[in-house]
């Protein structure tokens, strides 16, 4: 198996596998501590525009993925501050509007569209180096973002209301939480692609919280998680020959259910 | 008696609501310096959106409401509020000493960790809630009663004049409430504290002052309500001889 190594395909994805989990273990936390999955699967989907006016244009999908992606977050955020709108709804409306959108403009755009299922599903083993260097940027912003702000999230996703009163200027935080979720999105649709980034999002944290009552710790735990499934996954793909998006989801999947069982099988500490 | 004590609040004909519906009617009130009032009224009377008035969340629709001669939103560190413990999120990955430095948050500045002064403030409010034991123990382990005294703490941790309580006996057994009432009376030497409570028995027996409301305050400086305040406020006949409300509070009559 050593030999893989020798081949920059995958190399690439290996990187990518383990710099995107560092993003999710990080922003996912707080996706499943503040029970913002449905959101997030929003700003997700409705990245997908992003995507077909990058088709559209005719240049690099990613280039105008990643100021959608942060707009259709700052929309949503906007919209979750508006109280009397019924937000489950509004946002499932963004999330179709924005796949609409993105599926419009591909199919308006003359020729043939060859990487849309690899946007749609990723696909890890094509990812050039330029996209690693990329997702290093992009780590190093979410990283830089959270530690200076680590109190601050802490205190809107613990008591919004408190944070409010004590002088936080609790719209603008979740308005750059939402966006750093976005800038995640971004990194992982070459690797799972956009209909299954929620799961990684979502998954690691999960199984985390399982095992920790701490914050940090959290991060660090589901980004080890993310990494160990992401690389597993991978190699299962490999091994049997899978779409690897597809695989790194169901071997997370498992985990979890693995274990939510290992939970309940061992004796309750008293 | 108390005519000269520091006014604190003032809340001048204030009228608020939501979409047209009045939740407070003409409300004027004044607190002092070391004041221990309790505000009693049916649900839906406007007893958090008072609270949320005094914190300057919720802008009156007429009126003025000031604390210490400004208007709240210039003087939030002198408040410190208590809110009901009941929405929290169970499992929050923070423990107890995490939760109450939240209180210190009004000092602290934007991009840096909380100060040496921030913790040593957090854990002394933790000492007198009775807590500083258990500083390290997640949120999601405590009882009700532990988890209020942490949010007491919380709010103690401003070192503010003015203490707001929303409900903060709510779902606590009575020797539990005891605990914080014990806690509330000793800090009413150092500042102001407003507790409200859909509770007339428990509160009555603690506070000094006690006021009724139902979208419009009846209130007369003292710790005495007669029949005809509480059955405005409630609209309905108040049963007087019910368990828990000793008869001093009621006027002779």
């Amino acid at each position: 198996m050593i030999e893989l190594f020798q081949y920059e395909f995958m190399r690439n994805a290996i990187m990518a596998a383990l710099l995107t989990s560092i993003a999710c273990g990080i922003v996912g936390t707080y996706v499943v501590v503040r029970r913002i999955a449905f959101i997030s699967g929003g700003i997700a989907h409705a990245a997908f525009g992003g995507i077909g006016i990058g088709y559209w244009l005719g240049i690099n999908p990613i280039i105008t993925l990643l100021p959608f992606s942060i707009l259709s977050a700052i929309g949503i955020a906007v919209i979750n501050q508006k109280k009397h709108i019924q937000e489950d709804i509004l946002i499932g409306i963004f999330w179709s509007m924005g796949m609409a959108l993105g599926i419009i403009l591909v199919s308006l755009t003359p020729g043939y569209a060859p990487d849309l299922f690899s946007y749609l599903f990723g696909n890890i083993l094509t990812v050039p180096f330029s996209d690693i260097i990329l997702m290093c940027i992009l780590d190093i912003i979410i990283i830089t973002t959270v530690y200076l702000l680590y109190k601050e999230f802490m205190a809107i996703a613990f008591d919004e209301e408190f944070a409010e009163i004590s002088g936080i200027k609790t719209n603008i935080l979740h308005i750059i939480l939402l966006s750093l979720i976005a800038i995640t999105v971004v990194m992982l649709v070459k690797v799972v692609g956009i209909i299954l980034v929620i799961a990684l999002l979502t998954i690691p944290p999960a199984i985390a919280q399982q095992y920790t009552r701490n914050m940090k710790t959290m991060m660090y735990l589901s980004s080890g998680i993310g990494m160990f499934s992401t690389l597993t996954g991978l190699w299962l793909s490999y091994m049997f020959d899978l779409p690897s998006g597809a695989t790194i989801i169901l071997f997370s999947g498992c985990c979890f259910g693995v274990s939510c069982l290992a939970r309940k099988l061992t004796p309750a500490k008293i | 008696m108390n005519n000269n004590k520091e006014e604190i609040v003032k809340l001048n004909h204030i009228w608020a609501g939501y979409q047209g519906i009045p939740a407070l009617e003409d409300v004027t009130l004044s607190i002092k310096k070391n004041d221990f009032l309790g505000i009693i009224g049916p649900n839906g009377g406007g007893k958090t959106t008072l609270l949320k008035i005094i914190l300057g969340i919720i802008r009156p629709l007429k009126g003025e409401v000031t604390i210490f001669g400004k208007p709240p939103q210039k003087i939030r560190k002198q408040i410190g509020y208590v809110p009901q413990t009941r929405h929290f999120p169970r499992n929050f990955p923070a423990n107890v000493l995490e939760v109450t430095l939240m209180g210190r948050l009004c000092y602290s500045r934007l991009f840096t960790n909380y100060s040496k002064t921030d913790i040593q403030i957090a854990e002394e409010k933790l000492q007198l809630v009775g807590l500083k034991e258990i500083s390290y123990r997640p949120i999601g382990e405590l009882s009700e009663g532990q988890k209020q005294r942490v949010f007491i703490a919380r709010a103690l941790a401003s070192e503010p004049k003015l203490l707001l309580l929303d409900e903060p006996t709510a779902s606590l057994d009575t020797c539990i409430q005891q605990d914080i009432y014990e806690i509330l009376k000793n800090l009413k030497k150092n500042m102001a504290i407003v507790l409200v409570s859909h509770d007339i028995g428990v509160i009555s027996s603690h506070v000094d002052k006690i006021a009724c409301l139902n979208k419009k305050l009846f209130y007369h400086h003292k710790k005495e309500i007669n029949t005809k305040d509480l059955e405005a406020a409630y609209k309905c006949p108040v049963d007087i001889i019910a368990h828990g409300v000793p008869h001093r509070v009621m006027k002779q009559h």
